[in-house]
Order: C-alpha cells, then sequence, then structure tokens
C-alpha cells in the first residue's frame, strides 16, 4: 500500500515547487452549493432565431417560447425538439458537452457560453440566436 | 544581435511616393509589411519594424510578392468553361464572361442547393492565403454547410500537432522560450529556421538564442534548415521519432529519475487514480477522478486535495478496487523503450539516446525559479518541440505526444525558457479588454483551451456519432481535416454509413486540390464526381481543368483583413515583447475585373437569398456587439464590415480609417500572459484516459462500414506504431521518401514566381531529390541523374537526384509541392517534383485517431537511361 520514495532532486532545494501548488486562476470549479433562483415557479418569452443550416428546421422565425423563467440553453432546444420532432437538433447535442462548440449562442445578442447556465437569470424576457460555425485553419 | 533598421515610413513624402502598412499573405507567417508605391505602381516590400509579427523582417517569398502580382499570367476576368468534359489537361475551352452572368449562374445553384440540403455544397481553401478565412466562416455557416475543408494544407498540416499542442499547451503549436532556453531539441521541426509560424519573428529570436549560446540538437531524416545550423544533427530513420522521445522518457523516468515531482503532482493528471478497467476511480457522489491523499491516507476528489499532498506512485485499494496513479502506469509503460530498442528501430545509437536525455534533464534545472519583470517563475531552460515532419505519418498523434511528454516529465511546459505553447494566454485588448482568453480547468480538471483555430476545441471531446459531414469528423471526433472529402473509399463509405446527401458544388479559393492532397488521378475522379466547381483562383493552375466558373483574386495585396494575426496562438512568437495588432488592406489598385472575393461573396448572399444568415454569421464570427452588429439583410461592403469589427474590439475611434494610416499598433506582454502555466489552475493528460472507450464507440460505427479500427491507436497510454512503409517489405524498396517544405516555397503556389524560381533554381535541394552520396555511389548513381522512384503501389516520379551527405541513408527528401503541368503557369510548369503523386489517401495511410494522412512512402529506385 505505501508510496514509492519521489527521486531525489539535483539541486538542493526545489524552489519552483510551492510556483506550481499555488495556481490560482481559473481553477477547476469545487463542489457548489445550489442555489434556488428567486425566480424559479414563474415563465419567461424566449424568441429563437435560426441561423444557416439550422434555419432548414423551419420557415417560423422568431420563434416564440414560453419557457421556466430558469430555462437554459439546452432547455430552449428540447422545446423545440417539442415542436419540430425529436431530431432536429441533433447535430449539435452531445451528452458531454451538452451542446456543440460550434454551435455558437447569442442572448440579447451577447455570446453565451454555457449550455447549462439559466438564459435569462433576471427573469426577463430575451432572444437566443443559434448559428452552427464550422471552419478550420491549417497550417 | 539581430537589430532592425528604423522603419521607412516617411513624414513628408514626395508626391506620388508611399509607404502603405499592411500583411503579407504568402505563408500564414503573416508578417506585417510596408509597400512601397511609386506613382501608383508597387515597387518594393519590406517588413514593418513597427510589429512584432516578423519584426520588420521578410522571408525571400515575402520580397518577390509584386511578382505575383504583375504576373502576366494572372487571371484578370471570370471565366467560363465551354468543355463539358472535365479531365487532366483537356482544354476547358474558357470564354470570358460578366460578373453579373458569373454571381446569377453561382448564386442558382446555391439557391437549389440551399432549398434541397446546404451540405450539398463543400468549400476548400488554401492555407496559403489562410488569413482570408474570416469572410469563408460567415459564408458558409450562413449558407448553411459544415463542410469546409483546407485542401491539402489541412491534410498535410501539423494536425496533430495541433491537436497535441492544444491538449497539453493550450496552443496550436509549440516552440522553444527562445529568449531563454538552453537546451532545444527540435523532433521533424523547424521553427525558426524555415517557414512557418511567425517565421521571420522567430528566426531572429532563434538566432540570437544561438549566439547566446542556445545548444540545439536537432533530429531529422534531413540536415537541412534547422539542422544545418544546429549543434548537433541526429539523422533518423523516417517516422520513427516516437521511438526516440519514450526511450528517452524512459531514460529520464527510470534511468535518471529526473523528474518534475511537484509539477505532475499539480499539473498533470499523474496522480489520478487509474482501476483495473484503465479508467479513473471517481468519486461516488461528484463523479470527479479521484486521486490518494498522502497526508489523510485516504481517496479524494482531484478538486478537494492538495497537489502536494497527491501520491504518484503506489497501490492502493478505493471503491472496491485495486487502483494506481496513472503516473506510475506511464513509468512502468516506459520501461519497454529502451534505449537498445529505440536503436534498432531509429538506427539512433543508444550510447547518443542516453547521453541526449542526460543533457536535457541536466539543463532543465528542475526546481529552480527566475524573476522576470518582478514576478517569480519557475523556470526550466530546455525544450522539446516537434512540428510537422514527425507527425506526418501514421503514428502521428503518439509521434507528436512521445516528445511533449518529455517537457512534461521535467516541468518544462509554459514557463521561462522551456518549451511553448505560444500565446496560450492573452489579457485582451487594454482599452477594452476585448479578445482576452485564458486556459481553464474544463471536466475531470484537464485543461481547456483559451482560443482556438476551429470551432470544435481539442478537449473536451463530443461523443462519436453517424457521421452527416462528408469528412466524417462527427465520427473521429479528435480529426480535423479529412482525406474523406477526396478518398478513394469515399462514396462507398458515405453508402454504407447512411450519410444523407452527397456533395454536389464546390466553391474553391485559391487551393490546387490536384496537386495539393494526393495522387493526381484520385483527386480527378472524385472532382469529376461533382456537378459544378466554381473557383477564386490568381493562375490556372491544373485544378483549373475541372472548375465550371474561374473568379478572379485579387491576391492578397489587393484585399482587406481585419485580424491577420488573431488568434495569437498561430501568429504571434512566443516570449516576451510585444502584442502587435496589424490590418490587410489593398494596396494595389485591381487589374482588369479583379474584386475583394469578400464582396463576391457578400452578393452571391444576397443573390442566394441568405444574407441574413450571413450577416449573422458575421456577427457571431467578430462577435461584433452593441451598435457594431450587423442587421438583419441589410446588405454591407466588406470594407463596412472590417469598420465595424475594428470598432468593435478598439473603439469608435479606432476604425478602419485608423488602421489603415497607421498599419499595426503594439503594447507589452506581461509574465502572466507569456508564462501562464504555474497561475492556471488546469492539469493536462499524460495518460489519456478517455481514448479506449473512443476507440470502442468509434469502431462500433465504422467497423460495420468496412474502417476497423486498430485499437493500438487508441491506448491510454502514448506508444510507437510504424507506418505502412516501414511494413513494406518488397525486395528492392529500400528508401522511404519524405518531402519537406522548402524556404523558397509555399505549397505548390510560388513556383510560378519569376524570383522565387529563380532562386529555386540556383539551390542544388530545390527542384531535385536529396539522397545520401554513399546510398547513391552503392547505387552506381550519380550526382544529376535522372532517377524514377516508384512505390509498392505502382506510383512514379522521377526527378535528377542530388547526392549529399546531409541526408540519412534510407532517406529520400523533396522539397515543397512542384512538378506543375498546367500550361497557365508557365514560370512553374515542369520544374521540381510532383511529390504527392506518391500518395494514397485511403483509411491504411491515416491516423486512425485524428485521420492525418501519412505523407511518407516506402519506393524502389532506378536510373532512367537518357539519350
Ligand atoms: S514568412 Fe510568410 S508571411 Fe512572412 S514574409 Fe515570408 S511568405 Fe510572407
Amino acid at each position: 500500500m505505501g508510496e514509492t520514495p519521489a527521486p531525489e532532486l539535483e539541486i538542493e532545494e526545489d524552489r519552483s515547487a510551492v510556483l506550481w501548488y499555488s495556481a490560482e486562476r481559473n481553477a477547476a470549479e469545487k463542489p457548489a452549493e445550489t442555489a434556488e433562483s428567486e425566480n424559479s415557479g414563474t415563465t419567461i418569452s424566449i424568441d429563437v432565431l435560426l441561423f444557416g443550416l439550422l434555419s432548414a428546421v423551419t420557415t417560423e422565425s422568431p420563434i416564440s417560447l414560453s419557457l421556466p423563467s430558469t430555462a437554459t440553453p439546452l432547455d430552449v432546444v428540447a422545446a423545440l425538439e417539442d415542436r419540430f420532432g425529436a431530431d432536429s437538433f441533433a447535430q449539435i447535442k452531445d451528452p458531454n458537452i451538452g451542446i456543440l462548440t460550434c454551435c455558437r449562442l447569442f442572448v440579447n445578442g451577447e455570446p453565451f457560453e454555457d449550455p447549462y447556465a439559466p438564459i435569462s437569470p433576471d427573469g426577463l424576457a430575451g432572444t437566443i440566436e443559434m448559428i452552427i460555425l464550422k471552419g478550420f485553419e491549417g497550417g | 544581435m539581430n537589430e532592425i533598421k528604423p522603419p521607412r515610413i516617411v513624414e513628408r513624402a514626395p508626391e506620388g511616393d508611399e509607404w502603405i502598412p499592411s500583411t503579407c499573405n504568402l505563408c500564414y507567417g503573416t508578417c506585417s509589411i510596408l509597400v512601397h508605391k511609386v506613382d501608383g505602381v508597387a515597387v518594393k516590400i519590406e517588413g514593418n519594424p513597427k510589429s512584432t509579427v516578423g519584426k520588420g523582417r521578410l522571408c525571400g517569398k515575402g520580397v518577390s510578392g509584386l511578382m505575383t502580382h504583375y504576373d502576366p499570367n494572372r487571371v484578370r476576368v471570370p471565366m467560363r468553361r465551354t468543355n463539358p468534359e472535365k479531365g487532366i489537361g483537356i482544354d476547358p475551352g474558357w470564354e470570358e464572361i460578366s460578373w453579373d452572368e458569373a454571381l446569377d449562374e453561382i448564386a442558382g445553384r446555391l439557391k437549389k442547393i440551399r432549398a434541397e440540403d446546404p451540405r450539398k455544397l463543400s468549400i476548400q481553401r488554401t492555407t496559403t492565403v489562410y488569413t482570408m478565412g474570416l469572410p469563408w466562416a460567415a459564408f458558409a455557416p450562413g449558407f448553411g454547410t459544415t463542410n469546409v475543408s483546407e485542401g491539402g494544407g489541412g491534410l498535410h498540416c501539423g494536425n496533430s500537432a495541433h491537436q497535441v499542442s492544444g491538449l497539453l499547451h493550450a496552443s496550436w503549436g509549440v516552440l522553444p522560450d527562445f529568449q531563454y532556453c538552453n537546451y532545444a531539441l527540435y523532433f521533424g521541426a523547424s521553427k525558426g529556421h524555415a517557414a512557418g509560424h511567425n517565421s521571420n519573428s522567430n528566426m531572429g529570436q532563434a538566432a540570437d538564442a544561438r549566439e547566446r549560446g542556445m545548444k540545439m540538437v536537432v533530429i531529422d531524416p534531413m540536415c537541412n534548415f534547422a539542422a544545418a545550423k544546429a549543434n548537433e544533427w541526429v539523422p533518423i530513420r523516417v517516422g520513427t521519432d516516437a521511438a526516440l522521445a519514450l526511450a528517452m522518457c524512459n531514460v529520464l523516468a527510470n534511468e535518471l529519475g529526473t523528474l518534475d515531482i511537484p509539477y505532475l503532482k499539480a499539473k498533470t493528471n499523474g496522480p489520478y487514480l487509474i482501476g483495473p478497467d484503465g479508467t479513473y476511480v471517481r468519486d461516488i457522489e461528484t463523479n470527479e477522478p479521484l486521486v490518494w491523499d498522502t497526508k489523510d491516507s485516504i481517496a479524494k476528489p482531484h478538486n478537494v486535495a492538495d497537489s502536494e499532498d497527491m501520491a504518484l506512485e503506489g497501490e492502493f485499494e478505493v471503491n472496491g478496487v485495486t487502483c494506481q496513479p496513472s503516473f506510475i502506469l506511464l513509468k512502468e509503460h516506459l520501461k519497454k523503450y529502451t534505449p537498445e530498442y529505440a536503436e534498432e528501430i531509429t538506427t539512433v545509437p543508444a550510447e547518443n539516446i542516453r547521453r541526449l536525455t542526460a543533457e536535457f534533464a541536466k539543463e532543465a534545472r528542475i526546481g529552480s525559479t527566475i524573476v522576470i519583470d518582478g514576478v517569480t517563475l519557475p523556470y526550466r531552460p530546455a525544450a522539446a518541440i516537434a512540428f510537422r515532419g514527425l507527425q506526418g505519418h501514421r503514428n502521428a498523434t503518439f509521434n507528436f505526444l512521445a516528445v511533449l511528454l518529455l517537457n512534461q516529465l521535467v516541468g518544462a511546459a509554459d514557463v521561462v525558457g522551456s518549451c511553448h505553447g505560444f500565446n496560450s494566454a492573452f489579457d485582451g485588448i487594454p482599452e477594452t479588454g476585448r479578445m482576452g482568453y485564458q486556459p481553464k480547468a474544463g471536466p475531470d480538471g484537464l485543461m481547456e483551451v483559451g482560443t482556438w483555430m476551429a470551432y470544435d476545441p481539442p478537449y473536451p471531446r463530443p461523443e462519436p456519432k453517424k457521421p452527416e459531414e462528408m469528412g466524417l469528423q462527427d465520427l473521429f471526433v479528435m480529426g480535423m481535416t479529412s482525406p474523406f472529402f477526396n478518398s478513394k473509399e469515399g462514396e462507398e463509405l458515405w453508402e454504407k454509413l447512411d450519410m444523407p446527401y452527397r456533395p454536389e458544388m464546390l466553391i474553391n479559393y485559391g487551393a490546387n486540390i490536384m496537386m495539393s492532397i494526393a495522387n493526381k488521378d484520385l483527386i480527378a475522379e472524385s472532382l469529376k464526381k461533382l456537378d459544378f466547381i466554381a473557383s477564386f483562383d490568381l493562375f490556372m493552375n491544373e485544378t483549373s481543368d475541372f472548375v465550371d466558373i474561374i473568379l478572379p483574386d485579387r491576391g492578397y495585396l489587393g484585399c482587406y483583413n481585419t485580424r491577420p494575426n488573431s488568434p495569437y496562438i498561430f501568429s504571434h512568437p512566443a516570449g516576451m515583447g510585444d502584442w502587435s495588432w496589424a490590418i490587410q488592406q489593398p494596396v494595389v489598385e485591381p487589374e482588369g475585373k479583379e474584386r475583394i472575393f469578400a464582396d463576391v461573396l457578400i452578393d452571391l448572399a444576397e443573390r442566394a437569398d441568405f444574407l441574413s444568415d450571413m450577416n449573422a454569421a458575421f456577427n457571431a464570427v467578430f462577435d461584433l456587439r452593441g451598435e457594431n452588429r450587423l442587421q438583419g439583410d441589410k446588405k454591407y461592403s466588406y470594407e463596412e464590415i472590417c469598420d465595424a469589427d475594428l470598432k468593435n474590439n478598439f473603439g469608435d475611434e479606432r476604425g478602419l480609417e485608423f488602421f489603415k494610416k497607421e498599419g499595426v499598433i503594439s503594447w507589452p506582454k506581461t509574465p502572466e500572459e507569456v508564462y501562464w502555466r504555474p497561475f492556471t489552475d488546469a492539469r493536462v493528460p499524460i495518460y489519456w484516459e478517455w481514448m479506449p472507450e473512443l476507440g470502442k464507440k468509434i469502431q462500433a460505427i465504422s467497423g460495420p462500414a468496412g474502417l476497423d479500427v486498430p485499437m493500438e491507436y487508441y491506448s491510454a497510454l502514448v506508444d510507437y506504431l510504424p507506418c505502412a512503409s516501414h511494413e513494406c517489405d518488397h525486395d528492392n524498396f529500400d528508401f522511404y521518401t519524405f518531402y519537406y517544405r522548402d524556404t523558397l516555397h509555399t505549397n505548390s503556389f510560388t513556383m510560378e514566381n519569376a524570383w522565387l524560381d529563380e532562386a529555386a533554381q540556383l539551390d542544388p535541394y530545390s527542384y531535385n531529390i536529396a539522397m545520401n552520396t554513399q546510398s547513391g555511389l552503392k547505387r552506381g548513381l550519380e550526382d544529376g541523374d535522372l532517377i524514377q522512384l516508384e512505390t509498392a503501389k505502382g506510383r512514379k516520379v522521377k526527378g535528377r537526384v542530388h547526392l549529399t551527405q546531409a541526408i540519412h541513408p534510407e532517406g529520400l527528401g523533396i522539397a515543397a509541392l512542384c512538378g506543375h503541368w498546367a500550361k497557365g503557369m508557365p514560370v512553374a510548369e515542369g520544374k521540381g517534383i510532383f511529390y504527392n503523386e506518391l500518395l494514397e489517401l485511403d483509411w491504411e495511410n491515416v491516423n486512425p485517431v485524428n485521420l492525418t494522412l501519412d505523407l511518407c512512402s516506402k519506393v524502389k529506385v532506378s536510373r532512367v537511361e537518357e539519350n
């Protein structure tokens, strides 16, 4: 059960160890307490604008949804799938990532990264734009 | 030292005499330039010393850009083929047409395809003018196709280099920290000595480093650009670098025991406990990987235990299973890579392997620190780097990982003097804070990149699924570029995998697909299957034989680009110094009927009714906010969009007009940006836990379609695996071929440039086949003989042999992608060797992990009798 001792260093004192151990920036998430949102229980209006390949799903634009105020982008996608068919957004959904990074989301004109975060923490109506970006640079 | 002369911009130039700042685009080095114009004629191009990109230097190609611009063979008007028959050397019967005719025909086809399935459109581009990618990045998603490829550049580029550099350094590639590095090991790379990323900035930095005393050891089959300037050249058998690098890792870990234990504990997944099934042992409540806490003698989630207390070795009982830290599994695994084993594979003597490792270990100075600009940082002045040469093989992923592992073992990663991801962290534009990015911890505490050159970063990975992308990258989820756009198996595979559509139309931007991917017959077949091809081009090249409408491009001296050097992980030099933001702007008037291609794309979007989608895509690509966002289906010129992008990032005062005049602005980097690793609490994988499971999932989909995934490529622990060429044992097939990027040429494009052609003719290597002198003499060959190379599949090329001591006895080195046959490129026609003719484009010759193409082959050599 024991640990093999660490190899000896050739210099007398390891001065960099403390620097490796002291990182603070962008730390891995510590387990967090979950808090009830002030707005839970109410609903909000969300207008969805689909562009590019996603716009093939429907000619309706914007698509108006009424969702719980805690709705996340994944909830929006689920609501769209309810309306337009179960597989209509399969190409952007992923069990590991939620919504693939190549599908860019903008809420009220601002980029929105986290598919699991509430779109409207203040409980106000909003517009969500979705577009798949693809491309690659070689070198 | 390499001092740069002061800028040539003068306060009051004589009438009709001006220096205009812009950006070179003749490779992805994207050096900042000044173009001297007299009476409206561009007469000279120099480097712009105000910019950190190039630092006032230009390479031979950059200086020669004028010859491409004024080449009388340039395409200057839109043209349509009149001969429906397509084939190599078959005259398309070009006729001039108006822009309206050209755009109407293309837009009509786009409209039809978009209504059916927009993915039937594929787009291929070249890396030669890579910074022109932004309008395409809006056009393709606005239209709705996900099938975008980078011509040959993508397949022949650093596909694995980018992926593994992304996973381990949050960057697109790696470099030594030239300013402080004392010992640089180069594996199949020429960084700082030839073409490519930040090449001119790096050349200055590398020269200064060598003058300062940095020892440079270059491991390469050929002693060319980097090795010729190194302290030591280590000739190696083509494609075997991983065996050497892993033997060196073994010597470090198991013979010398020179390891940066605190680094391994704090910055890698080395402490994560691995169960008997090879996967992480996870916390039952949080599902986070567990580590063994030596202080409390219990297992804790990695984000709860202190790194200092994490075990790297030992065996523990956790959750009812016996487990070990991944580090000890790696350490044990490395034991099979003895220097003696590696000598057999690589031909590098075992004693040299031990000596080089000991030198590297000593120079890494584990445990030391240094103060830079008042900030105390780890000091590791040793770096092992690699690039395209080493990874252009079937074992691409592991080849690259094996080299980068050397740095991980001694903590020489993104700290002073070490191996650097270049510019993985950026605090943003000072006045607005815009565009900043930082690597951060993602799922399982492993590092996510801060920014990336594609929209799907290397980590976390999506789940593989039944593919709907032509290149199958949604199945091979670690892949970026793909051979399946043009492969032998293409149609058959798409059929078996139930692809819901087939490609019908191609828009090409400057890629000479016929030459830049693999052998021409195979590519010709794939192009012939398409209903329609439109191509923006400068010359009638080999691909033009298959094109329906050719559109004249203005070239890099006639276009706008607001972000030629962004993101910085691609285009900025490593180390302390400045950030620079340059633009590219038209410096010459259009000739003939040339138009800025970005405006042509906007016209096409309007005519094909997807302008609002393209505007939305521009908003997303540029992240335009507030009043800078493009509205609905309003039509903007690309100049207006460029203005919006600059104002969005730099504020209203610094739009396009400001940058047209200034050309470039700069501000200093901070030590926390450059040496970001100690400040960032994210780990990198030295044990790729996810791989075996990923391999199985892909196999479950690809296997029934006939692509059996060799599971050894999906191992959690890095290995040396041979190329098909290593397994070829036909009689007399005794040379390994490889090609390398010539400093005089970019891809297959610059051979038409008269100045570069003249220089290349003076160079004994550019247009010839390099062979070891003794190997040649043994076969009765003399310098200058015409020889033929033939692969086991019967693919042949001819060229003149140049006998030299500067190549491994089993290697045949060929420069660039020459051997043009198109009549529209008369300067280039018939010069040099068309290397890609030797290459297959099939499953047997790609890396099964990320679809990198194997670029080596085994050939038999024969002399061609001349009358
Ligand atoms: S390195 Fe590339 S970008 Fe720079 S001058 Fe040379 S060709 Fe132009």
